[in-house]
């Protein structure tokens, strides 16, 4: 921790020499006060153990301490000082920072009443999301776990039954678990969502649903936040939102960003696209347990029917990566080259293996039939841009070999139903990123594992993988099970897009949400230029 | 009445657990990374997992002791969530009630009495394409307009002062109205020309009353009584049709409530403002009634 | 919309017993004086000759990708422009028409006869069947429209006939309540006692006396109906309830053209312009087919 405080620090000052506002004589905020208004397109009650949103979690991550924070994508210190970690990866002792005081001035902690946070609210807050059955602790550190115990005051064990290699995974592991004050669980009970009280560097101040939320600065952390307020808008209508964003209404968009607008807001002086750093496959799925879904040669002539690289790029402009694979560029596992050797553009190819399976156009009509009759295959996807586009030009590239995809197109949560289903067609599919994602998708009892993917070696890379501790041995793990992947499913892919958010220039020394939104770290404390705005 | 809203309620029970789906993976799905075994336990957890009929006697047993249970997306009280949005809801329709009362009253009585005339022609032409244009277009167009390129008026959400909300409910309740104002300003000047057409009117007339006597003592209450059915009438399709327009304008009102809520499988929050919908149209069904014999002391209950 | 309008149609005016031929003379001489209902007229026929011979006349397949051509401005090549798939927005705007068209005449005219249909029974017989029917529109009526219709696609599963499904069981109601309001009143006139007491049997009296009467509001009504579920399909196909994609439609190309409206705001003009159009000529039609059958308004 001595050496990246340092190399931070350097780093701060390295910032401020080239920087042209001046500093403040005490080098703390070169300008106080100030409000952050963030954009999000959803919000839920701030409860750690049942909110399902990133967007929710950016605010509850202000509100509470976290155990750790992610910065950069890797773990730091937050109500944790530091922590150790046995050789074998089952024993973590988190050494927590003393002097982190609940927020006051409330119903619960009344004015100057607070008391000090210990590592008994640490081992509160673990066992309130291991009891209650419905929280949202995923399921492979909840397997692994053993027990939570406070040593002292100021000390957590923390004992798993094998190692976790993906603690810090975005959305897996621990980057769940937010520490809760008892006295507010106790206070509020169900009720804890709509009056969150932490010991972070906001105070909640009021939450009005689908409308915002407003949290303020609370002076009594170790740190003193250079802003005043920060306000969570919620923007269901994407179109509107950039609207407001550019009008700067918001000052920054904290979900995903269309790419045409981020195409825009590239070339605009005054906004900063900012990139969450972990792309996002799309690509089909199909009920492989199924005919002829079941056969390789099919598979792999869906996959190579369509130019994706080229539907990719027009479909997600400035934000289309190149590649194919379950993980992206940049995220553990992924496999250079993946694209061109599995999923390039050949109609050709896509043909003679049709007709190597006896999918052939026998009375002449141009399409092809199978069993006897024409092969009109449905493709599922849910109905909001640009999976559309993506059944559109799939539609298109079938019609070229001799094959007819009919759109299926429906809300979500009817396409999740035809999915666990597992009704006989094809599935437009995103990928989920960081390698807990891999995992959640590919694994045993993954989200696809209804429509028929299931192989005991991909199960098995990815179960060593996710208790390898060695990052170089587990990387290697990944990508033999992603290429195992392609070659085995030909999971037909058209290519990545990256998650980028958007923010006004004014706000400076802002990074970016990760999965925790960090406004006042050790390294980091976000500021509003007035004189800007 | 406590019939036709019990029946509404286990129609609109029945049809939202029909579509198919399941709340907790679409909750999961958008952002957290779940396996099939972790979604298994939350919906066993969150009763979800039980026979229909067994959840449908938990609803009502629990709506007769006031409580609507707890909303699945966000696992709070569906009465907080309701209440919450509630006034947002019916400010954004009075406010474009009181706007089509302001100008689209007038336009139709000003067309009626200068039936003919250029100013009857443009105003008939205002109205009938208030009620061509859709709604949700239109209030798109107002907000690249108005919003971003004159940048007169915020573009979504709602303002925290008095005068900021007041700026922010302009353009939501403007693109909300415009169809009922269409409506309103033809139905009115209908109304006023069958007035002015009817025996008593000719004999206020004959008895040598003025045209403006006429007008305002006889013709105009009389022809308010129609517009009023209208607005009644709408009133429950201005509360439908918030839907689209909270949408848009992401005004937090009940109507975008319910619609989510129908996404995102969120059976108790569809059902319950399906509920709130019905009580308050049947509500205001009766308020027009009662209005009506202030207007009309011949009309009265049966 | 126009079911408000239909809610207050007059329920006493039916003296003649069977309308005289010169009735719809004098209708259509009306009507073709009409300048409002002229233009409406002839935009409507241009839009269902583009819908019928929109094969012919588009410059470009509608359904055909061109990756290497998207996201066009307007030109000489592309009247309106490329969509993100490089389609040619025109070509769609046309193939629009034709689903448009389609949904406002199926939905208002399979609404129109089972509304009618079920009004007239519940007017004319009384009885246990008016009071069945009466249960559900009440029921139906009690719910906000909107969310009536969300929920019965949503059901039914999204898609451009299933749409048309939820609409017609939402809209026929309106017709029921008309209907059955005039043939309540229609039941008592002499004529219609006279007709029974001659031995008339009850579909014949309903053929031959009771929906002639009825038939001119159903006409205005259903007219104005028309527009008003192409403007509903439009809303519903907006929210992605509706045709779906690839389908060249108005709503969805709208939906559509959302992520573009900054880039291209011309794609997010035009379709709402097509609708506009579209509803506003129906809307004219509709209105000039009131002043001349509407009894109320004839003087």
């Amino acid at each position: 921790m001595k050496i990246r405080s340092i190399l931070a620090l350097a780093t701060l000052v390295f910032v401020l020499a080239l920087s042209i506002t001046p500093a403040a004589a005490d080098g703390h905020c070169p300008q106080e006060g100030g409000t952050f208004t963030i954009g999000v397109d959803t919000f839920l009650p701030m409860d750690p153990n049942t909110a399902a949103h990133d967007w929710t979690f950016y605010a509850i991550t202000n509100i509470n301490s976290m155990l750790f924070r992610i910065e950069s994508g890797q773990p730091v210190g937050d109500l944790a000082e530091s922590w150790d970690i046995t050789d074998d990866g089952t024993v973590y002792t988190w050494h927590i920072r003393p002097g982190m005081m609940w927020h006051d001035g409330n119903d619960v902690f009344p004015e100057g009443e607070s008391r000090e946070v210990t590592a008994h609210d640490v081992v509160y807050s673990i066992y309130r999301q291991y009891d209650d059955e419905s929280s949202i602790m995923a399921a492979d550190l909840r397997n692994l776990f053993v027990s939570a115990e406070a040593t002292d005051d100021h000390t957590v064990v923390l004992t798993l039954s094998g190692p976790d290699a993906i603690m810090y995974d975005k959305a897996r592991g621990l980057t769940f678990t937010a520490i809760v004050a008892p006295e507010a669980i106790e206070m509020y009970g169900d009720d804890y969502g709509l009056n969150p009280l932490g010991s972070g560097p906001f105070e909640f101040v009021s939450y009005s649903p689908d409308e915002e939320v407003v949290l303020r600065a609370n002076e009594d952390y170790y740190i003193d936040p250079c802003l005043d307020e920060v306000i969570f808008r919620v923007m269901p209508d994407v179109p509107a939102a950039m609207i407001a964003l550019e009008a700067g209404d918001i000052d920054w968009w904290g979900s995903v960003t269309p790419g045409d607008d981020v195409g825009r807001f590239q070339d605009n002086e005054d906004m900063t696209v900012l990139n969450f750093g972990c792309p996002v496959a799309t690509r089909l799925y199909m009920s492989v347990d199924k005919p002829p879904f079941d056969d390789v040669r099919f598979r792999k002539a869906l996959s190579h029917m369509k130019d994706g690289n080229a539907i990719n790029a027009a479909l997600r402009g400035p934000t289309h990566v190149k590649g194919a694979g379950t993980a992206g560029p940049g995220v553990a596992g992924y496999v250079e080259g993946l694209y061109d050797e599995y999923h390039s553009y050949d109609p050709e190819l896509a043909m003679s293996l049709m007709d190597e399976m006896g999918i052939v156009d026998t009375d002449g009509d141009g399409l092809r039939e199978w069993d006897g009759s024409n092969l009109e295959i449905p493709m599922f996807a849910w109905n909001s841009d640009p999976a559309p586009d993506y059944v559109a030009a799939m539609v298109d590239a079938a019609a070229q070999v001799g094959l007819t995809i009919r759109p299926e197109i429906a809300d979500p949560g009817t396409n999740n139903a035809r999915r666990l289903d597992g009704e006989w067609g094809i599935y437009l599919g995103q990928g989920w990123c960081g390698e807990g994602g891999t995992n959640a998708l590919w694994g045993r009892n993954g989200w696809i594992s209804s429509l028929g993917y299931e192989d005991e070696e991909i199960f098995d890379l990815l179960d060593k993988s996710a208790q390898n501790l060695n990052e170089e041995e587990r990387e290697a793990q990944l990508q033999a099970a992603t290429t195992r992947v392609a070659a085995l499913y030909f999971e037909p892919a058209f290519g990545f897009f990256n998650i980028f958010t958007v923010k006004n220039n004014y706000v400076k020394d802002f990074f970016g949400g990760e999965w925790t939104l960090n406004l006042a770290t050790d390294d980091h404390n976000v500021w509003i230029n007035e004189d800007e705005r | 009445m406590i019939p036709l809203v019990f029946g509404v309620t286990t129609v609109t029970f029945a049809l939202i657990h029909l579509i198919p789906g399941d709340p907790v993976e679409l909750m999961m799905s958008n952002t957290r990374q779940m396996t099939q075994e972790e979604i298994n336990r939350i919906r066993d957890k969150l009763g979800l997992n039980d026979p229909l009929p067994v959840q449908y006697v938990r609803y009502v047993t629990n709506l007769l002791k006031g409580d609507m249970g707890i909303s699945i997306r966000s696992r709070s009280p569906v009465r907080y969530e309701i209440e919450q949005r509630m006034p947002d809801t019916i400010i954004l329709t009075l406010s474009s009630i009181s706007l089509v009362l302001v100008f689209a009253l007038p336009l139709g009585i000003v067309s009626a009495l200068k039936r003919g005339t250029w100013i009857d022609t443009a105003s008939m032409t205002f109205a009938l394409l208030g009620v061509s244009i859709p709604q949700f277009w239109f209030g798109i167009m107002l907000m690249l307009i108005f919003g971003l390129h004159l940048d007169w008026l915020p573009t979504v959400g709602q303002g925290k002062t008095p005068i900021e909300f007041a700026r922010s409910l302009v353009l939501p309740s403007v693109a909300l109205s415009l169809s009922l104002m269409g409506l309103v300003t033809r139905m009115e000047r209908s109304s006023i020309l069958e007035v002015l057409g009817l025996d008593y009117v000719r004999t206020a007339h004959a008895k040598g009353l003025g045209a403006r006597q006429v007008n305002y003592r006889h013709a105009l209450p009389n022809a308010m009584i129609p517009v009023l059915t209208v607005i009644s009438a709408q009133f429950a399709s201005l509360l439908g049709g918030s839907v689209v327009i909270e949408k848009v304008f992401g005004w937090p009102g009940i109507g975008r409530l319910a619609v989510d809520a129908i996404f995102a499988r969120d059976y108790l929050v569809v059902t319950n403002t399906v509920l709130v919908f019905a009580v308050m149209v049947v509500l205001v069904n009766l308020a027009t009634d009662i209005l009506y014999s202030y207007i009309d002391p011949r009309i009265r209950f049966q | 919309m126009a079911q408000q309008i239909a809610d207050l149609a007059p329920e006493g005016e039916f003296s003649e017993l069977a309308r005289p031929k010169s009735f719809w003379y004098k209708a259509f001489q009306q009507i073709i004086r009409n300048n409002r209902a002229i233009l409406g007229f002839s935009v409507l026929l241009v839009l269902v000759l583009a819908a019928v011979f929109a094969d012919q006349i588009t410059p470009y397949d509608p359904y055909k990708v061109n990756y290497s051509n998207y996201k066009q401005p307007p030109s000489a090549e592309h009247f309106i422009g490329t969509d993100e798939l490089g389609r040619d927005s025109f070509s769609r705007l046309i193939y629009g028409a034709r689903i448009s068209l389609m949904v406002g005449i199926v939905v208002s005219s399979i609404s129109v006869t089972i509304g009618v249909a079920l009004g007239a029974i519940a007017g004319y017989f009384g009885g246990i069947a008016d009071m069945i029917i009466m249960r559900i529109v009440d029921l139906m009526q009690a719910f906000p429209f909107l969310v009536l219709a969300i929920a019965l696609v949503a059901v039914f599963g999204p898609s451009l006939r299933n749409m048309m499904l939820a609409l017609i069981v939402v809209y026929w109601i309106w017709f029921a309540r008309v209907v059955r309001g005039m043939v309540l009143t229609l039941r008592e006139t002499e004529f219609i006692v006279g007709a029974k007491a001659a031995g008339a049997s009850d579909i014949g009296i309903i053929f031959r006396h009771i929906l002639p009467n009825v038939f001119p509001v159903v006409v205005v009504q259903g007219s104005f109906s028309v527009a008003e579920a192409i403007l509903i399909a439009a809303a519903l196909s907006y929210l992605g309830l509706g045709a779906q994609p690839p389908t060249a439609e108005w709503g969805s190309m709208l939906s559509n053209a959302k992520e573009l409206m900054r880039i291209l705001p011309v794609m997010s003009i035009a379709p709402g312009v097509a609708i506009m159009v579209t509803v506003l000529a129906i809307n004219f039609i509709g209105d000039a087919l009131r002043d001349a059958l509407d009894p109320t308004l004839r003087q």
